[in-house]
């Protein structure tokens, strides 16, 4: 082991028999400021050699002539196993000129020699300090070189291992090596700035600390403090560094005299750049640590830093590796266990699952079969379809199916229903056929799954037979139904409402309800009715009554029911309506209740008048006045003959409306007919001095006769009560194809043309007062009208005011 | 006592002529029948009744007609009309009220009842 020098003095070893030329060297050579020597003396030979193996001394002076022997056989054994041997040496001789001594020195290696006599002050520090710089330049040269080795060592064991480990002790040791120190530890700071020696070289005997936890408060408190910018902790001696107890405390730890340490800083982590330590130690003595020792381990920390990385990063990518190796084991295990479940859930399916290879044979079948067909799965293997006989239409639909995927390649879907063994019932399933492919991507096999559809089915066919009877009765019932939206669009209309209104469909779908189809003078009130029921559909009006438009722009009354519509949220999304068309039901009811009304007046006042008259006549009042009482009695006997042919005309009318009276049909000739009426009238019109001319050919009708008769009377008296007197009146029969027309044409005064229709009314006489002054109860033409609809015929009047009227019916050959 | 003088124009001749009689007979009011408006109007150009009784539903002229030209001659304005009318609903006794008439009687009247009728709405 070398010791350590604490200067950078140069040792000179002087090797002179006279003490007084050593003491004169010593004094000549420490002139030399510049200069800082450190002398060994020697006075003999023997010593000389001592000293040189001893000590090693930087230089030699040496005398030539010494007591024990000459000065060069000190040369000899500075320069042994050297071939030219270049030697820190110089020879002093007392020979001033002898060339063959100098011949041997040089020889010998000597890198000078000096004459005794030459020596001066000047001329000794000149000889001396020229080798002694050559010295130092060598000594430099030779530790770059070495510098460059250990750094050249440590960038090929970075090189070689990817393993921090094997770096860290790498490195640790070349080190120590080159550096001559007792110990070189990496130590490794933990996120806390706690940390751990992870590598170490270190001589014996000294302890190993490798893997000791230190526990320096120093560096958590400072994250590192100087170290994390990259500062060299440089101490030749610990007890001489000024450094703090606690500090020292921990040098001493190891145990530690001088120690050189330089952070290892990471560039890459911004955050805390400083990953550890690389510390040098000399156990036991101090150590003035060299400025090139300084570079080269702050530079070695560099290398550290990328080595680091390098191993960082090769430790990721090996952790990388082993999760990706595990995630493909566990991906393999679980795809395994899926596997063994998806043939668990396949096999056990209530789906008949089943895989055909391009010819149509099974590949696989899964035992869903069994219960569908009662035959095992293992009997359909390598069989078609064809061969396994099953139903033709179920062969058929599966071959076209797949022979639509082979050539398109697109997945099939499509529905067949089969019979289940033992009788069981049909059951319908939903097909999907599916293409699987090689890999050379050609459809390989075809996998067809069969799901059972059977009670959807079941259920579809109730849901469509239930909509079926809903449609016919929606299209068949004799009632509007009519459904609208929210904002009252209307969204169904069966065909009676079309029938109704005479509109088409695609003029009444999505409509506006109201702006469309109710009078305008309705709107404003079912729409505020409406807007009451959006705000309260408590008030909503179930039950309701108005009047729509047809496409003529007729007005028709409907009965509503309503129903609020509301979707599975409850929802209002609309209504839907069906009405009753009331139009001719209230229509009934009107002349129903006017013909009462009429009618009971009609009744009233000629009972009036004759209950006046016979209570006069009771009364006594008229006792005195004969001709009075005559006249009271004449109206009684009046009106109460008009009272029984209203009560007669009434009930006669009423029982024909009713379809109460049968007619008495019977095969007639009109001209026989026409005679009757005109013998019946004859009379009358004589008394009137009007004429009847009737020219009427003999026809064969099937009629009632005697209503025929009744009703041509009615007409003919009509007839002469309007006409003047000495005019003429004629009847006519006519007979075209299908019929024979009757007409009663005069020349009297004529009826306006807006009352043509309404004379058939009841009661609806032009002039309500001219059948009472005629002697008519106002139900004539009325009754006619009954007798010739009851044939089947029609009757209508033309007329020209105050030129005459012409009343015809029609009576049809056959009903 | 005045004799009371009464004009009825009424369509129903029979019921008319009954009512004159009664109206003679029990009051000794003389009446006068007419049997249209137009007739009436025609008469009271020469008489001047107490009170017209009017018929209002008649042929060619009816009773509301009547009674506006009775209410544009200054010579029969005055006189008190009396409606005769099948129409005894609430709104319409109303509307004839409101033609300034004295009062309605039903048809088909009573008789023997129209003459106390007349009197106790002309406070006779």
């Amino acid at each position: 082991m070398t010791s350590p020098t604490l200067d950078s003095a140069i040792t000179i070893l002087i090797v002179d028999d006279s003490e007084e030329d050593r003491v004169t060297y010593m004094r000549y050579l420490k002139s030399d400021i510049s200069r800082s020597y450190h002398f060994l003396e020697a006075s003999t030979l023997e010593e000389g050699l001592n000293f040189w193996r001893s000590h090693h001394p930087d230089l030699v002076l040496v005398d030539y002539s010494l007591p024990d022997g000459e000065g060069l056989e000190l040369l000899e054994a500075m320069g042994e196993g050297v071939l030219v041997p270049k030697l820190e040496a110089i020879v002093l001789t007392g020979h001033y000129g002898n060339e063959q001594l100098i011949l041997q020195t040089m020889r010998l290696g000597a890198a000078d020699y000096l004459s005794k006599s030459e020596v001066t002050a000047l001329s000794l520090c000149n000889r001396v300090g020229r080798v002694v710089d050559h010295l130092l330049l060598s000594r430099k040269l030779q530790r770059l070189q070495n510098q460059e080795i250990v750094m050249a060592k440590i960038a090929l064991h970075i090189r070689q291992y990817f393993d921090l480990d094997a770096i860290s002790n790498a490195i640790v040791q070349e080190i120590r090596i080159f550096l001559k120190a007792d110990r070189t530890v990496i130590y490794q700071f933990n996120p806390d700035m706690s940390g751990v020696v992870i590598a170490e070289s270190v001589l014996p005997p000294w302890e190993t600390c490798l893997h000791r936890q230190l526990s320096d408060e120093y560096f958590p408190e400072n994250m590192g403090g100087e170290y994390r910018e990259g500062r060299v902790f440089v101490a030749p001696d610990i007890y001489k560094a000024n450094l703090s107890e606690c500090h020292v405390q921990m040098l001493e730890q190891f145990p530690t005299r001088a120690s050189l340490i330089v952070p290892i800083l990471r560039p890459n982590h911004l955050d805390n750049p400083l990953w550890g330590l690389l510390c040098t130690y000399q156990c036991f003595e101090p150590h003035l640590w060299d400025e090139l020792d300084i570079r080269l381990l702050q530079q070695l920390s560099v290398q550290l830093a990328i080595a680091l990385q390098q191993a960082e990063l090769y430790r990721n990518l090996q952790n990388s590796n082993t999760d990706l190796e595990n995630r493909v084991a566990e991906r393999t295990a679980e795809l395994f266990k899926r596997q063994q479940e998806s043939i668990a859930l396949i096999e056990n399916s209530p789906n008949l699952i089943l895989r055909l290879d391009r010819q149509l044979r099974h590949l696989y079948i899964n035992s869903a079969i069994e219960k569908i067909l009662g035959i095992p799965p293992a009997a359909f293997i390598g069989k078609t379809f064809r061969e396994m006989g099953l139903p033709e239409r179920s062969i058929l639909i599966a071959e076209d199916t797949i022979r639509t995927l082979l050539i398109t390649g697109i997945p099939q879907q499509y529905e067949i229903d089969f019979p289940l063994s033992d009788n069981r019932g049909i059951a319908y399933y939903q097909v999907s056929v599916i293409p699987e492919y090689d890999a050379d991507g050609e459809i390989a096999t075809i996998l067809m799954v069969y799901a059972d559809i059977t009670s959807n089915k079941l259920g579809e066919i109730a849901l469509q037979e239930a909509h079926r009877r809903w449609q016919s009765l929606l299209d068949n019932v004799r009632l509007i139904v009519i459904s609208l939206d929210n904002e009252w669009k209307v969204e169904y209309a069966n065909p009676f409402f079309l029938e109704s209104t005479g509109y088409e469909l695609e003029e009444v779908i999505g409509k506006d309800w109201l702006s469309c189809f109710v009078p305008q003078t309705e709107q404003v009130k079912i729409t505020q009715d409406f807007i009451g029921f959006m705000g309260n559909p408590e008030q909503f009006h179930k039950y309701y009554q108005n009047s729509i438009v047809t496409k003529t722009g007729q007005e028709r009354v409907v009965s509503w029911n309503n129903t609020i519509l509301r979707n599975h949220n409850g929802e209002i999304i609309g209504t839907i309506s069906i009405g009753e068309d009331i139009t001719e039901k209230l229509k009934v009811e009107r002349i129903k209740s006017e013909f009462i009304s009429i009618a009971s007046h009609e009744l009233r006042t000629p009972l009036s008048s004759i209950r006046g008259a016979l209570g006069l006549l009771a009364s006594g009042v008229l006792a005195n006045q004969p001709e009075v009482a005559q006249h009271m009695l004449n109206i009684a006997s009046s009106d109460t003959e008009r009272l029984v042919r209203l009560v007669n005309d009434i009930l006669d009318l009423e029982r024909l409306e009713s379809n109460n009276v049968t007619l008495n049909r019977q095969w007639s000739d009109t001209s026989e007919i026409c005679q009757q009426v005109i013998e019946t009238m004859e009379a009358i019109a004589a008394e009137s001095q009007i004429e009847i001319i009737s020219n009427v050919p003999s026809q064969q009708i099937f009629a009632d006769r005697d209503r025929i008769v009744q009703t041509l009377v009615n007409l003919l008296s009509n007839a002469v009560k309007f006409s003047m007197p000495h005019s003429q009146i004629h009847l006519e029969v006519e007979a075209i194809t299908d019929e024979i027309i009757f007409r009663v044409r005069d020349h009297g005064r004529g009826i306006p043309e807006s009352n043509l229709e309404s004379i058939f009314e009841r009661f609806n006489q032009v002039d309500a007062s001219d059948s009472r002054q005629m002697g008519g109860t106002g139900l004539g033409l009325a009754i006619c009208r009954s007798i010739v609809q009851q044939h089947g015929g029609k009757i209508w009047v033309e007329s020209v005011v105050n030129q005459g009227s012409t009343v015809s019916f029609t009576i049809p050959h056959r009903i | 006592m005045n004799i009371k003088s009464i004009l009825l124009i009424d369509d129903e001749i029979n019921l008319a002529q009954v009512v004159a009689v009664c109206l003679e007979s029990f009051k000794g009011w003389k009446v006068t029948v007419a049997n249209s408006g137009k007739e009436g109007l025609r008469l009271l150009e020469t008489i001047k009744p107490d009170t017209i009784l009017l018929d209002v539903m008649m042929p060619d002229m009816d009773g509301i007609t009547v009674y506006q030209n009775l209410q544009k001659n200054p010579d029969t304005q005055h006189i008190p009309v009396i409606f005769l009318t099948a129409k005894v609903q609430v709104s319409d006794r109303q509307r004839f009220a409101q033609l300034g008439i004295v009062g309605t009687i039903a048809k088909p009247f009573e008789p023997l009842k129209i003459a106390d009728q007349i009197a106790e709405l002309l406070d006779w």
